[in-house]
């Protein structure tokens, strides 16, 4: 077991070097001269020549990405702001414990109450609980985050004053930016948990187990929802993706200080390397929540655990519909 | 010997969306205890629909259960509420299902399933209940260190015997087999029935075996009904019905089989197919594939008729004498 | 004709009849279900409205989406201004009426970037196998392992604030959901059997791909598409807010929403950011439904 998570830590490797390469063509491909971008347009052609040099910006795009790599791979360096010329990896790490605090809230409250709900409604099939609740769901992937967060503010700040419309200093400030992200996570998870739940309902072994005179809340929660849950499982590591990067909307309509809206205030003033920067940061937090997610399937089911010994991993299907 | 299970005229459809199958047309069984009864017929032809309205197992949104009475030791099982119908499901009463392949839960160990049944129809703790399941997986022929192993460890025949294990394992007076050797290899169905038998003839339980083996039901089986399109056809002793076939459908079952024996016969099939079930004449079903068939044939639905003690048949061949009284 | 009869069968036969008369092919089987998926057709019902207010905005409005009056600002909902106006005096309905246009356009123009670079991708990576399956789908992997949103971002931060380059850079942000439904259809499609009948008879490559796997496994590219265009209209409307992709003058409902954050601490100025949202909701909200009823319709297992 040890091995394998340590093989499958290995095999992140490539991915995230698979990911630092496309960003930073993505940076490359982008027209414009940095130097101009940097001094701004009062400066002299001289000047910006000066500071093309001194960035290597004049070397061929190899050996700038030579030279990226080696930094990044040796001091986790990940290049100096446009704007404010601070080194980027400071700014981001101070960032990030904010974006992940409000991720990891976001996911928790929509895995704690659309799990539930997806349960209920696949039980209840066809009643209207279950129409309800996936009417719901269904404006819940539908709604755009950004808008159903100024919503938010508009009836809980503005209209009744209930809640602060911007910050996290007091902890009522965290609710609605929460809610406004978990949305979306919320109603996928009730989704497919719903029809993953019906889906193993029907199931021989679930048969067996009526067959053996077990009771109908054991045959749900032993039988039924223990072979369910690596859809969810799958559909969880994906929201956390979409988490990520939908955060970055969200953290700049409720001004939080974290990576979301320094990536918001980085795209406004042409801030090129922070937003890269943070983009690569968070693939790889989100590569990391995979890789958790994919060692998860191996606590839930013997057959993947089976794999991991023989050391022969196979991409589990998920039938999670996104 | 008294009867262990009763069925009264049990008629039971699948309401499907644009059409309405008729599985079980009003059909009667009596099964005493300690007796194997196999019960044979084409696929469709209702056995598996019987064994779960026996078990209350039927799928609730399309099964409706149209008339008929069902008795175990007296008492109505249709008339039992959900939960006295759990503690008589694994207990009184167990099912072998056919696919041992999809029958075990992936996520529990073979162990474990076994000592569920346990659990809930003994009171006893968890290590009394891991004790007897292992003790149920050596009698099946499965060594017990293998208790803490997962199904996907199992081979078929293994995964069936972990399933008869479950089956078994609360002694129940009422054995369901449900093809409990289709789905296996025909190398491993011979050890599989070589287990069942020798468990039948140790427990004194009565047994369904459903089946459309009638080598199987040969070997194993006391009495013998043929089941065709929902209803049956001929019902007597294992010898009765295979060595004195009334019925021209059972006959023709009989021919269409190679024999064993070595007799050296050209094997006929029986032509046609059998009738929608979603749409029986109302006179009998055989009607339109059977080569004795008459005129009156279609004329209404013959009854079972006793042919000789214990002996029945469905069929207006056997009318000539008894033709007066109706 | 029975032998029992019960009233079930009645309801039954009314219904065996009602279907019996029609032809029975997978696409026909695929539109009766949908069309019995009343959900399904309200969201089929709201895009076709959808699209003809995009093609022909002019039809729906008497205004300019430019036009400002700085008499009425922040007028309220009114017969003249149906949904009031904005703080430029603007008519909202106007400009919502007339963005309805630019979602259109580029969500269709980047569905159909990720389709084909995606179905490129996919039918050679499962056409093929081996090989040039890894790498294809390797490269997929790393691809995914970007959260859409911030890919999107980055790349029309790169290639520019343009209309093209929001296109672009949404539709090859897309790609790997629609290279991995490809991939799989092909797959299915690969074992059937006149594909082998197609092989023996000397079709060439290009032919068995075209001809017989793609339309085999249009099924779920529909669906994909469908949920597709959902995703890229909401994207589209998350880059315009944070300043990517279309730019003003233009309207387009994030944008929208954007200029109406500025005001939303002002009483009278909701319709501004209310009624944008509203109708990304809609649009996004009729997608996803019919997304959903085309799946159950082609692929009934659940049902």
């Amino acid at each position: 077991m040890l091995r394998y998570i340590i093989k499958r830590v290995l095999m992140m490797i490539p991915v995230i070097f698979g990911v630092v390469t496309i960003v930073f063509f993505i940076t490359a491909i982008t027209p414009g001269d940095p130097a101009a971008q940097i001094l701004g347009p009062s400066s002299t052609e001289a000047q910006r020549a000066e500071l093309r040099e001194e960035l290597g910006l004049n070397r061929p795009i190899l050996v700038q990405y030579g030279s990226y790599l080696k930094n990044l791979v040796l001091k986790g360096d990940l290049g100096t702001s446009y704007i404010r010329k601070a080194p980027i990896a400071k700014e981001i790490a101070e960032r990030f414990p904010t974006t992940f605090k409000l991720a990891c809230y976001s996911m928790i409250l929509a895995i704690v109450i659309g799990v539930p709900i997806g349960i209920l409604s696949a039980l209840r099939r066809y009643s209207w609980i279950d129409i309800a609740s996936m009417s719901f769901s269904l404006v819940g992937v539908s709604i755009p985050n950004f808008w159903f967060a100024l919503l938010l503010i508009l009836v809980f700040s503005v209209k009744i004053g209930w809640l602060p419309a911007i910050g996290i200093s007091s902890p009522a400030g965290w609710i609605l930016p929460v809610i406004a992200t978990s949305v979306a996570s919320l109603a996928q998870i009730a989704r497919t948990t719903r029809s993953s739940v019906l889906e193993t309902m029907n199931m021989d072994y679930i048969r067996t187990a009526r067959a053996k005179g077990q009771k109908e809340s054991v045959v749900v929660f032993k039988h039924m929802l223990k072979n369910a849950v690596i859809p969810i499982l799958t559909v969880c590591g994906l929201m956390f993706g979409m988490t990520l990067g939908g955060q970055v909307l969200i953290e700049s309509i409720f001004a939080i200080p974290g990576l979301g809206k320094y990536m918001v205030d980085a795209i406004m003033s042409n801030d090129y390397p922070c937003v890269q920067s943070s983009v690569l940061y968070l693939s790889v937090v989100f590569s990391v929540v995979s890789l958790i997610i994919d060692l998860l399937y191996a606590a839930v089911d013997p057959r993947v655990r089976a794999q991991f010994k023989s050391g022969k991993p196979k991409k589990i299907k998920a039938t999670a519909k996104a | 010997m008294e009867n262990l299970l009763q069925i009264k005229n049990l008629t039971v459809h699948y309401n499907m969306e644009t059409s309405v199958v008729e599985a079980v047309n009003d059909i009667s069984l009596d099964i005493k205890r300690g007796e194997t009864l196999g019960l044979v017929g084409e696929t469709g032809a209702g056995k598996t629909t019987t064994a779960l309205a026996i078990m209350g197992l039927l799928q609730k949104a399309r099964a409706e259960i149209i008339s008929g009475e069902i008795f175990l030791n007296g008492e109505s099982l249709l008339d039992k509420s959900a939960k006295a119908m759990q503690k008589i499901r694994g207990d009184k009463v167990s099912m072998i299902f056919q696919d041992p392949m999809t029958a075990l839960n992936p996520v529990l160990t073979v162990g474990e399933q076994i000592a569920e049944v346990v659990r809930l129809h003994e009171k006893c703790s968890r290590a009394e209940a891991a004790a007897r399941a292992k003790e149920m997986l050596e009698t099946v022929g499965i060594p017990s260190y293998r208790y803490k192993e997962y199904p996907h460890q199992f081979s078929g025949g293994m995964k069936q015997r972990v399933v008869i294990a479950i089956a078994l394992a609360c002694s129940p007076d009422l054995l369901i087999a449900d093809e409990p050797t289709t789905a296996l290899d025909v190398t491993i169905q011979a050890q599989v029935l070589e287990l069942m038998k020798e468990q039948i003839q140790k427990r004194d339980m009565s047994v369904i075996m459903i089946t459309h083996d009638l080598g199987v039901v040969a070997e194993i089986c006391d009495k013998c009904a043929v089941m065709y399109a929902g209803e049956i056809v001929e019902y007597g002793t294992v010898e009765d019905v295979l060595d004195y076939p009334t019925h021209p459908y059972t006959r023709n079952l009989l021919n269409s089989l190679p024999s064993i024996d070595g007799e050296i016969k050209k094997l006929q099939p029986i032509e046609g197919a059998v009738s929608d079930p979603t749409n029986l004449p109302p006179y009998c079903s055989f009607q339109n594939r059977c080569k004795e068939c008459m005129e009156r044939c279609t004329e209404g639905n013959p009854k079972l008729v006793e042919v000789a003690p214990g002996h029945w048949s469905k069929c207006f061949q056997h009318y000539k004498e008894s033709e007066a009284e109706k | 004709m029975s032998k029992i009869h019960t009233p079930a069968m009645d309801k039954a036969e009314q219904k065996r009849q009602k279907f019996q008369k029609r032809r029975s092919t997978p696409f026909t089987d695929g539109w009766r279900r949908l069309k019995k998926n009343k959900l399904a057709m309200v969201g089929l019902v709201i895009i076709i409205v959808y699209a003809v207010i995009a093609i022909f905005p002019s039809l729906f409005t008497s205004y300019s989406y430019v036009t400002q009056d700085y008499t009425s600002l922040f007028a309220p909902l009114s017969r003249d201004h149906l949904f009031g106006t904005d703080n430029l005096g603007r008519d909202i309905f106007t400009r919502v009426i007339y963005a309805a246009r630019a979602s259109l356009g580029i969500s269709l123009l980047s569905v159909a970037v990720s389709l084909f670079f995606g179905g490129v991708l996919g039918s050679i990576a499962a056409f093929y196998g081996g090989k040039a399956d890894d790498i294809i789908m390797r490269f997929i992997d790393i691809l995914q392992s970007i959260p859409g949103t911030l890919l999107a971002i980055t790349l029309a931060m790169a290639l520019g604030k343009t209309v093209v380059s929001l296109m672009l850079a949404l539709g090859i942000s897309t790609i790997p959901p629609y290279a991995k439904v490809v991939r799989a259809a092909v797959l299915t499609a690969k074992d059937r059997q006149f594909v082998e009948v197609s092989k023996c008879l000397g079709a060439n490559d290009r032919w068995l791909i075209t001809r017989h796997m793609i339309p085999n496994s249009l099924g779920p590219i529909i669906v994909q598409t469908t949920f597709g265009i959902a995703a890229a209209i909401l994207m589209i409307s998350s880059l315009s807010y944070i300043g990517l992709g279309i730019q003003p003058p233009t309207p387009e409902w994030g944008s929208m929403l954007s200029d109406g954050k500025q005001f939303l601490q002002m009483g009278t100025a909701w319709p501004m950011t209310v009624i944008p949202g509203l109708a990304i909701l809609i649009v996004s909200f009729a997608l996803n439904v019919l997304g959903d009823g085309l799946r159950d319709a082609f692929d009934p297992r659940l049902k």
